[in-house]
């Protein structure tokens, strides 16, 4: 079964909904799925963990801050390690083939270049928090890749 | 189509050459030899489609050329010519595999008929092989048909409309066909109207997916392989140019072939002729192409990956098939069409859907297109247990989300528009830039803004 979706998600995003769109998607068109965790290069994700650090360099403890530092990306790492075995069960269990790629750098920059070694895929699906910012990256993905792209989003729900 | 080709191993020199001249006249390739050893070299350079040979000959006799044809050339048909009166020799011939025999002094009309048995006999073993293919697809791994099992073809919106119109506007012409759209369009269904629309319907059909096979084995499967060719041809296979002589191949994701085959394949178009893996005999082809991909070709050609001069040999005639959220007036005929399919193979009597599950599909994207809706539907007959098919049996997934898709190469912005139109305009005018913005309506500075941008 040749991967034809590429599912590119955030690093650090719960994409569990995600996944389970782009895993009933697979199997109706009998496609592999390969999936691109995208890392923004500054590996720090909370606000505390940045004061943090940024206290202890202050104070000349650059020992803490690369513990601290590196501490985060453990934690990081872990969280993916956990998610990727997760997608990788259950597309076991749905019989639908699975590989990965752990990226850092801007998303569309990382899409673009993994596009380019990759010319068998079929179609880009972006997670729901890739979609979110769609209005402001839309023309620049539309410029760089010759894919289709799907957006996956929650419909947003009316106030009563 | 092909002449047959026929050798003849006789020692007698007057019918040698009577022979080869009569059968030439006939309209056979004719090639004669007046010895067996001579034969048998010829038998090993070449494929003959029958041998007639004379029972005793110098050298190897008519049974020996018999017993190393059977071995090593199954596809080779003998005709033993036998002595007069020796009726046993004919009947022993017989036993050890030949096609048939002839006792001299013979008839040559005998024997032209008998030959044309054999020719007639190799047409329908052709045409059942090209059938038993369409119809049991070999395993997985080593597929190469598409599976054909009857179609039928939806065409409510005024897009496919004009797909349809454009198939029929070529059903006289024999050209080459290029089919363009996402994946999961129905690309390969169009192939086979092409086909069976056209004036070579009466012969075979099939398709290879280019995507499934190393490089190796598509150029075995495309060209055929002689014995010995590589480890594990242990005898000589057609591929399926010589299959579909007359007819119509499909070769489907033709942007994943690799250069080297694409170089091959356009020397077959632009010669009509080819050689298998591993043989030195040209061979002589009239099939037609016609080739999918969901890909850019144009990006692919810019980036080395696909040969401009194969793309305009195949790109005769382009034919896209736009994806299923253009043309929306396609997905209910195409559900009811799938929903009556899979109803009748599980044996249930739904026949309709509820308006919650058509307002579900209407609003849905379908990035699969009508592959990703076939199966949709097939899932919700199997799960539904009332004679409609409700919002419950289909996924939940396109409930839950809102699925969007951009097709980057379908999206141009204004000024990508505008540059495009103004660049027709231009060289409509000769290149003549006060010319053109004279028709355009804008000055000479407009027209250096639009085009620079």
């Amino acid at each position: 079964m040749k991967a034809k979706i590429v599912f590119v998600t955030k690093g650090g995003e719960d994409c569990d909904e995600g996944f389970s769109y782009v895993l009933e998607l697979a199997k109706s068109i009998n496609s592999g799925i390969t999936v691109l965790v995208v890392y923004p290069k500054n590996m720090m994700s909370t606000f505390e963990d940045v004061m943090a650090a940024a206290a202890f360099a202050e104070a000349g403890d650059f020992k803490t801050v690369k513990t601290l530092m590196d501490n985060q990306e453990r934690l990081l790492r872990e969280a993916e390690r956990k998610k990727l075995a997760d997608m990788s069960e259950r597309s076991r269990i749905a019989s639908i083939a699975l590989t990965h790629t752990v990226a850092e750098g801007d998303p569309l920059t990382v899409i673009r270049d993994f596009l380019q070694d990759s010319p068998g895929i079929d179609m880009v699906l972006l997670s729901p928090a890739l979609s979110a910012n769609r209005k402001a990256d839309i023309r620049k993905l539309i410029k760089n890749i010759s894919k289709p792209i799907v957006h996956i989003s929650r419909p947003l729900k009316a106030e009563v | 189509m092909m002449k047959l080709e026929i050798l003849i191993a006789e020692d007698e020199e007057i019918t040698l050459r009577h022979l080869t001249y009569a059968l030439d006249k006939e309209g056979f390739a004719v090639t004669g030899v007046n010895n067996g050893t001579d034969a048998a070299a010829l038998l090993g350079k070449r494929d003959f489609d029958v041998l007639v040979a004379d029972i005793k000959m110098p050298g190897k006799d008519g049974l020996s050329l018999l017993a190393e044809v059977k071995e090593r050339h199954p596809d080779t048909d003998v005709l033993i010519i036998t002595g007069f009166g020796s009726i046993e020799s004919a009947v022993d011939a017989m036993r050890r595999g030949a096609t048939d025999y002839i006792t001299k002094p013979f008839n040559l009309d005998e024997l032209v008929l008998k030959i044309r048995k054999i020719e007639e006999k190799k047409r329908l073993e052709k045409e059942n092989t090209a059938l038993k293919l369409s119809l049991n697809p070999p395993a997985l791994a080593g597929s190469r048909v598409t599976t054909i099992a009857g179609f039928s073809f939806i065409a409510r919106s005024k897009m496919m409309k004009r797909v349809i119109e454009l198939i029929h506007s070529i059903s006289n012409s024999d050209c080459n066909v290029l089919i363009t759209g996402e994946s999961g369009v129905g690309k390969g269904l169009v192939a086979k109207l092409i086909h069976y629309t056209s004036t070579r319907k009466g012969a075979s059909f099939l398709a290879l997916n280019c995507a499934i096979f190393t490089e190796e084995l598509l150029a075995s499967e495309l060209f055929g392989h002689e014995r010995g060719a590589f480890t594990g041809a242990i005898a000589a296979k057609k591929g399926l140019l010589e299959i579909t002589d007359g007819g119509t191949l499909f070769l489907d994701e033709i942007a994943e072939m690799s250069t080297t085959l694409q170089a091959k394949l356009l020397k077959v178009i632009e010669d009509h002729e080819f050689i298998r893996v591993g043989g030195t005999r040209p061979i002589k082809v009239d099939v037609r192409l016609v080739a999918a991909t969901n890909q850019n070709i144009q990006n692919l050609i810019a980036g080395g990956r696909f040969r401009e001069d194969l793309y305009y040999r195949l790109n005769v005639m382009d034919i896209y098939i736009p994806p299923l959220r253009e043309r929306r007036d396609d997905i209910m005929p195409l559900a009811r069409h799938f929903l009556e399919k899979y109803s009748r193979k599980a044996g249930k009597k739904i026949s309709s859907f509820s308006a919650e599950a058509i307002d579900i599909m209407a609003s849905y994207g379908f990035p699969g297109n009508v592959r990703e809706l076939e199966n949709i539907v097939e899932r919700a007959v199997i799960l539904e247990t009332s004679t409609q098919i409700s919002g419950q049996s289909l996924p939940q997934s396109i409930k839950l989300f809102q699925v969007e898709t951009i097709d980057p190469n379908r999206v141009k912005t204004i000024d990508e528009v505008n540059k495009d139109y103004a660049e027709k305009v231009l060289e409509y005018a000769d290149n003549n830039k006060s010319k053109a913005a004279d028709l355009l309506g804008i000055s000479r500075t407009s027209l250096w803004r639009i085009l620079k941008k």
